[in-house]
């Protein structure tokens, strides 16, 4: 069951390409955006979030067209959004605040909009500071709050900005188990451009690149594409496209490796480095 | 001392009733102290009767606080959502407030000194309100702008309830420089329904630009019209009798396109949306 | 209320969480001394909806002023200074038309009962069971709940003289038998 498919879509501001004809399309489960900061990844979230049109191609979400004021609105009651820089008003406390997102989200029923309120607060943590100011909570429960709201009404579709940005390891981890609990049953389109998020928690992925969709498929198709393209040498290879030292005292090559070399098997990330082509990358010396 | 604990029989009698006054006086006595015989008594409270406190508790003490204003609103017949709503304007900023009201008050005291100033503090006023109604959806301002566009609520209702507080609390501010000027009274009321008209102006505007954009172009045209007949002393031609009835129309007009398009018409409420 | 494991945290701990808004600790409490609050109030009020109400309100004044707690002496004594005051006011502000304050007297002592009340009390609790309903019930008022004069006579719907009246012969009768 496809939730969202995108098609075509081409966004420009001024003279800047955001996106050039992208397509995409995404179901039940975690979907990944993986691309550099200015790839355009936002821009595409924005879109499938309603809040931005595209100047040309299809866009269709929760079997509807947004581009129509009504079916729109309708989109909007199954969806929940956590964009990227997530602000919140001073002095609110964090009930105060998803208790306004609420009623933005039209629960206009105070009983019932506070024991959802109190349910969201519930399932991300953070039940034992929702009397407390949102500016004083550290940036991971800050984050949290930003996850509570988009969870409010309990929507179809999750899309999710850079959620994982600026969090320490643990923080991350705790995070990347609420989305994938959130991913159970819900389509969840987030993006990131870390490779171990997108490695850990995604079903599907798609690779954004300079506004153009490099790659769509599976985590295990992208890396397949490394396959016998990485490889162990005592030192950097010079036939290499980037090569880095690994614990061990040994250096990982990835490119195209020369004949005879001693191959190992790729990761996501690996993968991605060669997607990601030669031009942008830094090219190593012996 | 040793450990005396109200045996398990006692505890229940005196949960469930009929026991005497000092047995009742003593084990309320030793429950002030005892944790354990606390919690034992626990067991002869109806749960569902706990559960159903410990609701009403829970809502009171999460109920988000309630200023004056909102409270105000709520007994006046406004739903309480919405007087949420009006409370998180982000307008209603005492730094904000003040601005509008020293720069006022500054034309006013102007106007005292130089009748030349008086004509612009006409011209100036309505600007007041209008600058409210582009701070109250200022992207910079709002935090939650982002997560509000991807929200169902209405945008033209949001669009409404917005400009009729900044209005509400802007106004009396304008309303109370204008009193201080010289001369007749009708100056002081003169610039009402010009505010009026360039408020409804701006709003049905919103449906292909912009509320700050919006505004910005409404203001331009006014004090482009404006300001020759406030230099050249012709002031009736703004505000005489003639102009107040256009004033009116445009208000009256705006506000019936933007009532019978409300279904039809999408607020631009951010940039691109 | 959800089985959770028990939180190791004492009474005046969960307090000062609590005054940092902590609302798991709030639970925690409520779960802690709602049953013994509901209990005593109910052996004073006949009416269940008032007393529900009045610890309601108890528990939200709990939450609103944990700050202010001195530190000193059983949480629990604070709790039900509250609870207590709150009861006085709702009491004056609606009488229920029922009479409110529940005498049990008929109810015969059995030997068990005297035992353990000398194992608690001593003499007291013996002397204690010998004065009548109303004295009993102002030295309840004024001993065990820690009531004043006023606030006792709000209580017992009687003139704050009577109180005083009663006091004090049921201290003269206590001295007499004690004696």
């Amino acid at each position: 069951m496809i939730t969202v498919r995108v098609q075509g879509v081409t966004k420009s501001f001024g003279r800047t390409a955001a996106l050039d004809s992208v397509d995409l399309e995404a179901g039940p489960g975690v979907t990944g955006l993986l691309g550099p900061n200015g790839a355009g990844k936002t821009t595409l979230l924005r879109i499938i979030a309603t809040v931005l049109a595209p100047d040309r191609g299809t866009v269709t979400l929760l079997d509807r067209d947004p581009s129509r004021p009504e079916d729109r609105k309708r989109i909007r009651e199954r969806l929940g959004y956590l964009p990227q820089d997530a602000g919140f008003h001073r002095g609110f406390t964090v009930f105060e605040f998803i208790d306004y997102v609420a009623i933005l989200k039209e629960m206009t029923d105070r009983r019932a909009r506070h024991d959802e309120v109190r349910r969201v607060i519930t399932l991300t943590g953070l039940a034992s500071v929702s009397a407390k100011r949102i500016r004083a909570l550290s940036g991971g429960m800050r984050r949290r709050v930003g996850l509570a709201q988009a969870l409010l009404g309990d929507p179809d579709l999750l899309v999710l900005d850079e959620p994982t940005v600026g969090l320490d390891p643990e923080q991350r981890l705790r995070f990347r188990e609420m989305i994938s609990h959130a991913g159970e049953g819900r389509t969840v389109v987030m993006s990131s451009h870390q490779t171990e998020d997108v490695t850990a928690l995604c079903t599907r992925i798609a690779v954004i690149h300079q506004g153009r969709a490099r790659f769509t498929g599976t985590p295990a198709e992208l890396t397949a594409q490394a396959a016998g393209r990485v490889w162990t040498e005592a030192q950097r290879s010079p036939a290499a496209l980037a090569a880095w030292r690994t614990g061990d005292g040994t250096y990982r090559n990835v490119g195209d490796p020369p004949d005879g070399a001693d191959l190992i098997p790729p990761t996501l990330e690996d993968a991605y480095l060669l997607l990601m082509g030669e031009p942008e990358l830094e090219v190593t010396h012996s | 001392m040793t450990e005396w604990h109200l045996d398990p029989e006692a505890i229940r009698r005196y949960a469930q009733g009929p026991v005497p006054p000092h047995l009742a006086a003593s084990a309320e006595a030793h429950l002030m102290q005892c944790a354990l015989c606390r919690g034992a008594i626990s067991a002869h409270v109806d749960a569902r009767r706990a559960e159903a406190i410990w609701h009403e508790v829970v809502d009171r003490v999460d109920a988000p606080r309630r200023r004056r204003p909102e409270r105000m609103l709520v007994r006046l017949g406004v739903g309480e959502a919405t007087a949420r709503l009006v409370a998180a304007t982000p307008t209603l900023r005492g730094p904000w407030l003040l601005a509008v009201a020293g720069v006022l008050a500054l034309a006013a005291w102007a106007a005292q000194v130089d009748e030349r100033f008086l004509r612009m503090f006409l011209v100036v006023a309505p600007l007041g309100p209008l600058a409210g109604v582009a701070v109250a959806f200022a992207g910079g301002l709002d935090p939650t702008r982002e997560i509000g566009l991807a929200a169902p609520y209405s945008g033209l209702r949001l669009l409404l309830i917005r400009t009729a507080t900044v209005l509400a609390v802007t106004a009396p501010i304008v309303a109370a420089a204008g009193l201080a000027l010289p001369g007749s009274n009708w100056l002081a009321a003169a610039w009402l329904l010009p505010t009026a008209g360039l408020t409804c102006a701006a709003l049905a505007l919103t449906s292909h630009m912009t509320p700050v954009v919006a505004v910005a172009a409404v203001a331009t045209a006014w004090v482009l019209l404006t300001a020759p007949t406030a230099i050249t002393g012709r002031l009736d031609l703004a505000f005489g009798i003639g102009a107040q009835v256009c004033w009116l129309a445009l208000a009256v007009g705006g506000s019936l396109w933007l009532a019978a398009a409300r279904n039809t018409v999408t607020i631009k409420l951010g940039r691109n949306a | 209320m959800l089985t959770r494991p028990p939180d190791p945290r004492k009474d005046s701990q969960l307090l000062a969480a609590i005054a940092d808004g902590d609302r798991e600790a709030f639970g925690e409490l409520y779960r802690r001394h709602l049953p013994w609050l509901l209990v005593r109030l109910g052996r004073r009020c006949a009416s269940p909806e008032l007393v529900d109400e009045v610890v309601q309100d108890t528990f939200v004044a709990v939450w609103r002023s944990a700050e202010r707690w001195d530190g000193r002496g059983e949480v629990a004594a604070w709790i039900w200074g509250i609870g207590i005051r709150r009861l006085v006011d709702a009491l004056r502000r609606s009488r229920p038309p029922a009479d409110e304050l529940i005498e049990f007297d008929g109810v015969e002592t059995s030997a068990e009962e005297h035992v353990l009340l000398a194992v608690q009390y001593g003499d007291v609790g013996a002397a204690l069971a010998s004065l009548s309903p109303e004295l009993r019930a102002v030295v309840q008022a004024t001993v065990l709940d820690g009531l004043t004069t006023r606030e006792a006579a709000q209580l017992l719907g009687i003139p704050p003289g009577t109180v005083k009246t009663r006091m004090m012969r049921a201290r003269a009768l206590l001295r007499e038998r004690l004696a």
